[in-house]
């Protein structure tokens, strides 16, 4: 929804649930990075955001506290400043600390990084800014990039379609769906100290995945789940329960495809690939087989406006808005412990190919993907392409490796070659 | 390029051990780099505690108006021969120091929270004391009870400092509260009929000691444990 008179803006139905949920040891903090070819120079990263920003007022907020909901409004305090990178990415944002940005810009080496919160922008927006920052900071450093392939022109005035809220457009059904599932196995480890985030990121080639993929009938992305899916059954079984629980993932998609619209706002919702240990032992293309009727059965735009229309309508529902924002926020926290959290056992997003024009192809190595600490002690992960190289991120707060070692190795014996790198203490 | 013997992966020329199984790098041929930059920084940024200035201000204004408001009602209204706004007064005190001292002093140390607590319920209890006339019960009743109530909840404290296990702690738990409800009846006693005859805090105590034995074997036999965790786990 474009700005309202006086500037602020009212959230989308994702970003409201976002907002609720925020706290110290929950970050809805995603971050997007590109390893450069040539070292960063900050100087010019700065101008760049600064030269970006303006075109992107929706990414320019920070968020209030309403009565009855939070809220953005222009944020015209100095910054944000590019920072030099730090250890523990992807923390948490305060609100009552006024002057805090929502997104944030990190440089180390020859790596750029943007961290937002989720409540400003899906992957596939954010990426949208991320891909005309990188492509003014070329052009700053003196390379010729033009304005196409997804790179806005920053000399151009804001477009108020790219901050419409597509859930409340598209959010209309005849009967609303629900999001009720049954809790899946939890998948938690031992915490971290305060604010630790364990990064272990598997670098693979996206020919080599995909001709694997491809020899099981399968998408990078089911193929991947499916492979989550049995590291964790794995490790489920290994703690010898008497009666198992469903493994499931929460994996977002991007509404884009099926319900046109330009907004660079929030505009996902998640399927969720399971698999039930309790009716029997799956072999590993039956997970990939599952995964995969799964979600070609439910990403069907039918299906899934019916989902929009459900949350819509319970943002829309008149009893609901006239509790208070703590009450609700309280209320909000309590439902995503039962229906949002609980079903899953973890989080698997790939927002796929980051395509870039041809003149700023040669200027960029890869691309990386971090999702921030989860609302439980678990781990997420995170794909993303560029060129030949797949980056798949898993990041969380917990101690031990079980899940991502098994992810991998289960790589390895596919015979795709991984490279692994992390910012684990040795 | 050297690669993890136990996972197959290829590390980075710059990591001792391998991410994912902590297998430590043999490479003969390419010992680990230890000039290059690592693929992360490591430099972590510390974060500043959440300022709770602002809530503890909120709280002392919230507080104080609601204790002026009820006295000025009582002045005006009632007039000054029951004091009945001193009983709110004296818990919008016992509220404030019960909040306001935790959100400013972060590093005051858990006994000192307790004995700030502890005070504050000895004070509002004394002042009702002081109200009602009833000087005697507070001296043999109100104030030893605070103090045990305050010395059982120390002594968990120190108990839960130390990370026990589940079953330790609920065993900390119910022996507190076993010793908690003897020394309840004998100052009960001591204070209606001026000696010690113990009767049901006994059959309490003794029904907390019945509680514990069987949680005790199980907690010092590794074997028990482990099957009691399996049919229990949650």
């Amino acid at each position: 929804m474009p700005s309202l008179p006086g500037g602020w803006s009212r959230l989308d139905n994702a970003a409201l649930m976002y907002s609720a949920l925020q706290r110290e040891d929950y970050s809805a903090v995603y971050r997007f990075s590109a390893q450069m070819r040539q070292p960063v120079d900050p100087v010019l990263l700065q101008q760049a955001v600064d030269t970006t920003l303006p075109r992107f007022p929706g990414f320019a907020v920070r968020i209030k506290q309403g009565v009855f909901w939070y809220y953005f409004e222009p944020n015209h305090a100095p910054g944000p400043f590019v920072q030099p990178d730090i250890a523990n990415p992807c923390q948490p944002v305060r609100f009552r600390k006024g002057e805090d940005w929502l997104i944030r810009f990190f440089y180390y080496e020859r790596r750029i990084s943007m961290e937002v919160f989720h409540a400003l922008a899906d992957g596939s927006g954010a990426l949208t800014f991320f891909r005309t920052l990188l492509a003014v900071y070329l052009r700053l450093c003196g390379h010729d990039i033009p304005n196409e392939g997804g790179v806005l022109d920053v000399t151009a005035p804001p477009d108020p379609a790219e901050q419409e809220d597509a859930y409340s457009r598209y959010g209309h059904a005849r009967k609303c769906l629900g999001m009720r599932e049954p809790p899946a196995y939890a998948c938690l480890g031992e915490k971290e100290p305060f604010y630790t985030l364990n990064v272990t990121m598997g670098l693979v080639s996206v020919a080599q995945l995909k001709a694997v993929a491809k020899g099981y009938g399968a998408s990078i992305t089911e193929y991947l789940a499916a492979v989550l899916l049995e590291s964790i059954q794995i490790r489920q079984r290994r703690e010898g329960r008497r009666k198992e629980k469903q493994v499931a993932l929460a994996v977002p998609i991007n509404l884009r495809p099926h319900f046109p619209s330009p907004t660079l706002r929030n505009f996902i919702l998640t399927v969720r690939p399971v698999i039930d240990p309790e009716l029997g032992d799956y072999t590993f293309p039956e997970i990939v087989s599952q995964v995969h009727h799964q979600m070609r059965l439910h990403i069907n735009r039918v299906e899934m406006q019916a989902t929009i229309a459900g949350n819509v309508a319970l943002q829309n529902n008149l009893l609901l808005q006239l509790v208070p924002s703590p009450i609700k926020n309280l209320a909000l926290d309590l439902s995503y412990r039962l229906i949002g959290n609980r079903p899953y056992s973890t989080t698997l997003t790939n927002p796929g190919v980051f395509k870039v024009p041809a003149a700023m192809k040669e200027h960029i190595e890869r691309m990386e993907m971090i999702l921030g600490q989860s609302y439980t002690a678990r781990s997420n992960c995170a794909c993303i392409s560029y060129g030949d190289i797949l980056t798949i991120t898993f990041a969380g707060i917990v101690k031990d490796t079980d899940m991502e070692r098994e992810f991998f190795r289960h790589l390895v014996r596919e015979g795709i070659h991984v490279k692994v790198i992390s910012n684990r203490k040795e | 390029m050297s690669y993890c013997v136990q996972c197959g992966v290829e590390l980075d020329s710059t990591a001792g051990r391998c991410p994912l199984c902590g297998t430590p790098v043999y490479n003969p041929n390419q010992p680990v780099d230890r000039t290059s930059p690592p693929p992360f920084p490591a430099i972590r940024q510390e974060v500043a505690p959440i300022d709770r200035r602002e809530l503890a201000v909120a709280v002392t204004a919230v507080l104080s108006s609601a204790s002026v408001f009820c006295v000025l009602l009582n002045l005006i209204l009632v007039g000054r021969s029951v004091p009945w706004s001193a009983y709110v007064a004296g818990a919008a005190a016992l509220l404030w120091c019960w909040s306001v001292p935790h959100l400013l002093a972060r590093r005051l140390p858990v006994w000192g929270r307790l004995a700030i607590d502890g005070a504050a319920l000895a004070l509002y209890l004394l002042l009702i004391a002081l109200l009602t006339g009833g000087l005697g019960w507070y001296w043999s009743l109100a104030l030893p009870i605070t103090a045990a109530l305050c010395a059982a909840s120390l002594a968990l404290c120190a108990v839960f400092r130390k990370k026990p296990s589940l079953l330790s702690a609920f065993m900390a738990v119910i022996l507190c509260i076993g010793l908690f409800l003897l020394v309840l009846e004998f100052f009960i006693d001591f204070t209606v009929s001026g000696s010690y005859r113990p009767f049901w805090s006994l059959i309490a105590f003794g029904a907390c000691l019945a509680l514990i034995a069987p949680l005790l074997v199980v907690r010092l036999r590794p074997g028990l444990r482990s099957e009691v965790r399996r049919r229990f786990h949650f």
